[in-house]
């Protein structure tokens, strides 16, 4: 990719309403990668602290049965176990918000606004909460029944997802 | 968006091209010395690469690609072909693409990316995958299959 000099900001002699589109370019393939990257590293730092805590009551019963246990391993590894659980429910709960409902209404989940590139609809508005989860539920389906999903943009011509054309969104870079 | 003022040409504009080609010589290097016909060598053991597959016991449209790289890479042409046609004409595709890349590249025209496909083609790219999901996995259609 060659640098490119910033936009042109408006003349300030011509105030022409502001376009419902942050930028016309179209995100590329590796900045919306790097940007999926980061919001699953979140997801998946929170949820392995929650998986490793219910291995370690899950150890810890084991030890038990074996009898090998302390004095009260019972306890300690139920607090684990639910420990462990919620915090695996808080990562879902996290992705949820970040990449559904967060990036419905501000176009942006926590990576894109790193990467600088939002998802809108093909009317230039943003999503929506709603239809950000929804964005976000199509993604699991059709992308856990095929990868090709998330290597499409690399050859589509609006750089699409399928559950981009689904739910008729496009994600593009972001005014400065 | 390739509406920049001015693209790099000459030797600036090839680094992207090289890098997509240098990629596709490593895999295809890692694919003529490690035998994707033997069981275990790309996916784990006894479940093998494709999710898709070791679910259904079916053929997904991209099963036996790796092998059909690996005989491609041994000039074993039929095998090739027996193990994932599509595959064959994608590398071919590919290859044709770059080339044409290069070439808009090196001329200093915007070709931002080497591949892009219309609506059309897209439809007409997945239309082609269902169909030959399907034919490889009838009996009249087993020499599709891996």
């Amino acid at each position: 990719m060659t640098a490119m000099p910033p936009p042109p900001s408006q003349p300030p002699s011509q105030p022409v309403p502001a376009p419902q589109q942050p930028a016309g370019r179209y995100a590329t393939w590796g900045s919306r990668a790097i940007a999926w990257l980061i919001d699953g590293a979140i997801v998946g730092a929170i949820a392995g602290v929650g998986i490793m805590m219910v291995a370690v009551a899950a150890a810890g019963t084991a030890a038990v049965s074996e009898g090998a246990g302390n004095a009260e391993p019972g306890a300690a590894g139920g607090v684990f176990l639910v420990l462990g659980l919620g915090l695996y429910a808080v990562a879902i709960g996290f992705n949820l918000w970040n990449q559904g409902w967060r990036q419905g209404e501000t176009g942006q989940s926590i990576g894109k606004s790193v990467m600088k590139i939002s998802v809108i609809r093909d009317t230039g508005e943003f999503m929506g909460g709603g239809l950000g989860i929804g964005r976000l539920l199509v993604n699991w389906i059709v992308g856990g029944a095929c990868a090709l999903n998330y290597l499409w943009p690399l050859w589509d011509d609006r750089v699409q997802t399928w559950a981009d054309k689904i739910v008729s969104t496009i994600v593009v870079e972001t005014a400065p | 968006m390739t509406t920049m003022a001015r693209s790099d040409s000459g030797w600036a504009a090839l680094r992207q091209p090289a890098l997509i080609a240098a990629g596709g010589a490593a895999l295809a290097v890692a694919l003529h010395l490690r035998d994707p016909n033997v069981a275990g060598s790309w996916g784990p053991a006894g479940i093998g690469l494709c999710p898709f597959h070791a679910v259904t016991g079916l053929w997904c449209p991209g099963c036996g690609g790796l092998r059909a790289v690996h005989h491609l890479t041994h000039m074993e042409w039929g095998a090739a072909l027996t193990s994932n046609v599509l595959t064959v004409v994608l590398v071919a595709l590919l290859v044709v693409a770059w080339g044409r890349w290069v070439h808009l590249r090196w001329q200093g025209l915007p070709a931002r990316r080497m591949l892009v496909l219309t609506p059309t083609a897209s439809m007409a790219v997945l239309s082609t995958m269902a169909v030959f999901t399907v034919v490889r996995n009838l009996p009249v259609g087993a020499f599709l299959a891996p």
